[in-house]
């Protein structure tokens, strides 16, 4: 299965044109590549110009150097109408949407297929259809958008850019408000559109759980440039090769937080009371989740350190260095000791 | 305005101890003159509510010496000799009565008709004061003006010409009904500059030949059926019967068609109103003031239904122009010249060899 | 489905309406003319009042088919600037452009004094044209619609502050004359000057219907309208240029005339429920027919000997309109 290279930059810089004919460039000489079949995700914090990016790549911002690509032709030599049939975008904008219906939201996704006034032919109305049942709120397709929870909004948002069939979809954080249900089924549908129909998926995401499970690259972006410095350039590679690797850690060290490689979890710095943990191993690893909230550090048990041992999940034998050992009957009672006995 | 007068917080007039004789006013509705031994009593009625007094002014003479006791009222003494006008036609007014000597200052003087002020605003003897709306209070102070002859509107007042100290004459004359009650304020004015037996005389004398001129108009059999003024807009304005216009064209001898609209306010009406009753009109008279000179083909262009009056069609409209004419002044001053102008038009028997003055025959 | 039916209703009631109200402007009006007669007039059979025939042929007719392009053009043009700018308050007024043929024609009646037919309805539309060229001219320059409002809105008080000094400094004769012409007025349109302003108002039409499928993509924002292939400049220029000529001939023809445009849009979203333009442009277009026909029959009160001016009797329909949708905000779809 031979992947595209959909949409690629060189020597990109993004920013913007301020009024005095100044220009705050936000990243420079950037080198990006979007391939078909993929779902690649933009991580970075805020601030860091992901909007910018993303403006960028879909023509809505003009490059302040450099180009970007379209299927090999320069993004700028395409008409306004045939880019629209190659990238759909979802955005984090306000609309004034609110007054017409899911399905009258949807089928403005199929504006760049239809004539001058609209009209909409039957194949058309399948597209439309369809868009609507892959996100899933076929029940909804009548009421106004104003009606909608957040998370189906978002949907019929996605909907509106499955109908206008574009090889490329390009999404500013589409999960950002959404439920943890919602957030997951946007993502396996967004990996669905991927593999099925061989679209080219990017997202901006501050969910790393999701990217690093179903993201089959990351890029990660720096904070822009300061005082006309050059920016660092972005990362870009699959998810275990960045994690393994290490970037992903050094991506997110900064003031009192660090990317577990283990667990593939961000948390706080851990602090530097150890703990020693054994026993049953699902037991084992929340019984470490719980002591890192309460501020020890879990790793292997030891005689000069307080220690857990998980027989089941339900029962907890604690031993001390004294020699004194404690049985707890569940996680609750178990930090109850260790409080009690630090105390 | 009380502010301005000097009260003695004396209680006026007692009709025993001073002697006091009213003048016989004849048409002028809104002033009455009582005369007095020391002085000179008017009394401006209020034209928007005829019950109450809108002023009362006191005239005491120069020569004299300001008696102890006072009477309420804003004191002027007279006669005047430095005035400033609000109106161009006020001031036309005094040249009449030889007083032009007295006029100082005019307001918005591009609407003076007469050649002798003209005359005197060319050589700086009269000074223009701006508009009347917002007049050049400092030029005012300069002239070192004694008295200020302005129009009163309904609650509104002068602004800063009240704080001067001057006293303001309210002219009401333009409230009035009647054209000769206009001309008759002109005996009120000529009080304040002492010209008062000039202007009865005057005053009779205008009377006299527009009683003739009517009683001349009467006379005669036919009364043609005249309609006034255009559309402007979505209504066609139409004066009543009883206001100043519908009283000088039944006097010229014409039946106007809407005489009946009793009282003075002007109505508003449809033109298709207007086209249902006077489309078969004998005559058809209106006033304008554009750069162009009215034609039939102006006047149908401009409203293309207007081509269905009777006038239209036998070519018997008349128009006047109200700058080009001195029209809005002689309203006041003469309104005999005006009544004459309308009976050529309705009676021409009577009047041979007359020249119209104001309106003409339209082309 | 559902919604499908509801729209079809409005249709037909709308479209009753017209027609009950056209017909109202026939029949009704300060001279009492039988209907029997308005009948055998408009037939040409009739034979008796010369000037009934005249009334009815020369006065009713085009004032009723004025009123009728009137309140279509300011209906449409106020939604179009109300779904360019986002702004539900937004008006053919609020740009400025009727401010600007005000000042044309306070201009040439007051400062020129040239007064002839011709000469107001140029003033008129030079004035408005002067104005929506500016805008328009900014409109390239400037990105964001709500800066383009403000703009407008500046330049209209700007032209009001002129048309005050002119004011200031007029004959009461003029200022009167002004002010009567500020009133609003379909009377002055003949039938033999009708075909210019039919020929206006239908083009400015006729191209709004063409921008009902931008208009629905700029629903969306900016942003989005410019990723479905709008051109979203050229679409703005287009908008303006559509609600520029329907409002400058209103206001020529008609002198200007407050609040059909502000809500009949209002009206016509009520009526609908929904927003888009495929039916809201056109129920509007008829909504505004209707509200001027019914606002021009309610200028005659019967039995009075005087007639009321058209603005004083367009505020009556269209501020208890807009307190509605205010004070049921929440309730309404469309502002959520």
């Amino acid at each position: 299965m031979k992947h595209q290279i959909t949409i690629s930059a060189h020597g990109l810089a993004i920013g913007y044109s301020l009024r005095s004919g100044r220009r705050k460039v936000i990243h420079n000489s950037l080198d990006l590549e979007l391939q078909s079949g993929e779902v690649t995700c933009l991580l970075g914090l805020n601030g860091a110009g992901k909007s910018t990016l993303i403006k960028t790549l879909c023509g809505l911002l003009p490059p302040l150097a450099g180009g970007v690509k379209v299927f090999g032709t320069p993004l700028g030599s395409y008409s306004h109408n045939r880019l629209s049939t190659l990238i759909g975008v979802v955005l984090t904008e306000k609309t004034y949407a609110g007054g017409i219906t899911v399905y009258d939201l949807v089928s403005l996704g199929r504006y760049p297929h239809t004539g001058c006034f609209g009209q909409l032919k039957e194949s058309d109305h399948e597209a439309i259809s369809r868009a609507i049942e892959a996100v899933g709120i076929t029940h909804k397709a009548s009421s106004y958008v104003s009606e909608l929870s957040d998370g189906e909004r978002q949907k019929a948002f996605i909907a509106k850019v499955l109908a206008q069939e574009c090889p490329i979809i390009i999404l500013d954080e589409p999960t950002a408000f959404l439920d943890v249900t919602s957030r997951i089924e946007i993502m396996v549908l967004l990996r669905k559109l991927a593999r099925e129909q061989k679209k080219s998926i990017l997202l901006s995401t501050h969910d790393l759980d999701s990217a690093i499970q179903l993201g089959d690259k990351l890029w990660l972006q720096e904070r822009g440039a300061k005082d006309n410095r050059s920016s660092a350039p972005m990362v870009c590679g699959t998810p275990e090769d960045l994690i393994l690797s290490g970037v992903l850690e050094s991506f997110f060290s900064k003031k009192g937080v660090v990317f577990d490689s283990y667990s593939g979890k961000i948390s706080p710095v851990p602090s530097e009371n150890p703990v020693g943990v054994d026993g049953e191993a699902r037991s084992a690893f929340w019984v470490g989740n719980a002591l890192k909230r309460k501020g020890f550090a879990p790793t292997a048990p030891s005689k000069e350190i307080i220690s857990v041992q998980c027989i089941s999940s339900a029962e907890f034998v604690v031993s001390f260095p004294d020699g004194e050992t404690l049985i707890a009957k569940s996680i609750e009672e178990l930090l109850n000791l260790f409080t009690n006995s630090s105390s | 305005m009380a502010l301005l007068c000097s009260c003695n917080g004396g209680s006026g007039v007692t009709a025993e101890t001073e002697c006091f004789k009213a003048d016989s006013v004849y048409y002028a509705k809104g002033f009455e003159i009582s005369r007095f031994d020391d002085w000179i009593i008017v009394n401006v009625r209020n034209p928007w509510d005829t019950l109450k007094t809108l002023r009362r002014y006191v005239l005491i003479d120069k020569n004299k010496p300001l008696p102890d006791s006072l009477p309420e009222g804003i004191i002027i003494r007279t006669p005047v000799e430095k005035a400033v006008f609000y109106t161009s036609v006020h001031a036309s007014m005094v040249v009449q009565m030889g007083r032009i000597d007295a006029i100082k200052g005019i307001c918005e003087i591009q609407y003076v008709t007469d050649s002798l002020i003209l005359e005197r605003i060319a050589d700086g003897r009269i000074a223009d004061i701006g508009l009347a709306t917002a007049p050049n209070i400092e030029k005012i102070i300069e002239l070192d003006a004694e008295l200020i002859i302005a129009s009163p509107y309904e609650n509104s007042g002068y602004g800063a010409a009240e704080k001067l100290g001057i006293p303001i004459v309210e002219a009401a004359d333009y409230m009035e009904n009647h054209p000769l009650g206009r001309t008759e304020w002109g005996r009120f004015y000529a009080l304040l500059f002492g010209e008062g037996a000039r202007a009865d005389s005057i005053f009779f004398a205008t009377r006299d030949r527009y009683n003739h001129l009517k009683n001349l108009a009467g006379k005669s059999e036919k009364r043609p059926r005249v309609l006034l003024e255009r559309k402007y807009g979505a209504s066609w304005i139409i004066p009543a019967g009883g206001s100043y216009i519908g009283t000088i064209h039944s006097d010229a001898g014409a039946d106007y068609i809407f005489s009946d609209f009793k009282g003075s306010e002007s109505v508003h009406q449809t033109f298709e109103s207007v086209l249902d009753r006077a489309h078969d009109a004998d005559l058809w008279l209106f006033k304008y003031d554009t750069k162009h000179e009215y034609t039939y083909d102006i006047l149908k262009d401009e409203y293309q239904p207007y081509s269905n009056f009777r006038p239209f069609k036998e070519r018997n409209i008349y128009i006047c122009h109200t700058t080009k004419t001195t029209y809005y002044d002689d309203i006041t001053l003469h309104p005999d010249r005006l009544l004459e102008d309308l009976i050529s038009i309705y009676h021409p028997e009577i009047l041979s060899g007359y020249s119209p003055r104001y309106y003409v025959k339209m082309k | 489905m559902k919604g499908r039916s509801k729209h079809i209703t409005v249709y037909i009631c709308l479209g009753a309406a017209l027609l009950l109200l056209f017909c109202g402007g026939l029949l009704y009006g300060a001279v009492r003319i039988p209907i029997r007669s308005v009948l055998e007039i408009l037939a040409g059979t009739f034979e008796g009042r010369q000037t009934w025939v005249q009334i009815v042929m020369q006065s009713r007719l085009p004032q009723t088919i004025t009123a009728l392009f009137a309140g279509a053009s300011l209906a449409v043009s106020g939604l179009l600037l109300q779904t360019l700018f986002k702004n539900p308050l937004a008006g053919p007024s609020i740009l400025g452009i009727s401010d600007g043929a005000y000042l044309g024609v306070a201009l040439v009646m007051i400062y020129f004094s040239f007064n002839t037919y011709l000469s107001t309805i140029l003033a008129a539309f030079v004035g408005a044209s002067v104005v929506l060229l500016i805008i328009i001219g900014f409109s390239r320059k400037v990105r964001n619609s709500v800066m383009l409002l403000i703009i407008g809105i500046m330049v209209g008080y700007l032209a009001s502050s002129i048309i005050s000094i002119l004011n200031y400094h007029a004959s009461p004769d003029k200022v009167h004359q002004f002010v009567l012409w500020g009133m609003g007025d379909f009377t002055g349109v003949s039938m033999e000057k009708l075909p210019w302003f039919v020929v206006f108002a239908a083009g400015g039409l006729l191209g709004s219907i063409f921008l009902i499928k931008p208009l629905n993509a700029l629903l969306l924002g900016e942003s989005y309208a410019a990723n479905l292939g709008v051109r979203v400049k050229r679409v703005r220029i287009a908008i303006l240029l559509c609600t520029g000529i329907l409002t400058a001939a209103t206001t020529a023809f008609c002198g200007p005339i407050s609040f059909i445009g502000l809500a009949v849009p209002h009206i016509a979203r009520l009526l609908l429920g929904t927003s888009n333009h495929k039916q809201l442009l056109p129920i509007t277009l008829l909504a505004g027919a209707c509200v001027a026909l019914l606002c021009n029959m309610l200028t005659v009160v019967p039995g009075s000997n005087s007639i009321l001016p058209l603005n004083a009797i367009t505020p009556i329909i269209g501020a208890p309109v807009i307190i509605c949708v205010i004070v049921n905000r929440r309730n309404i779809q469309y502002f959520n």
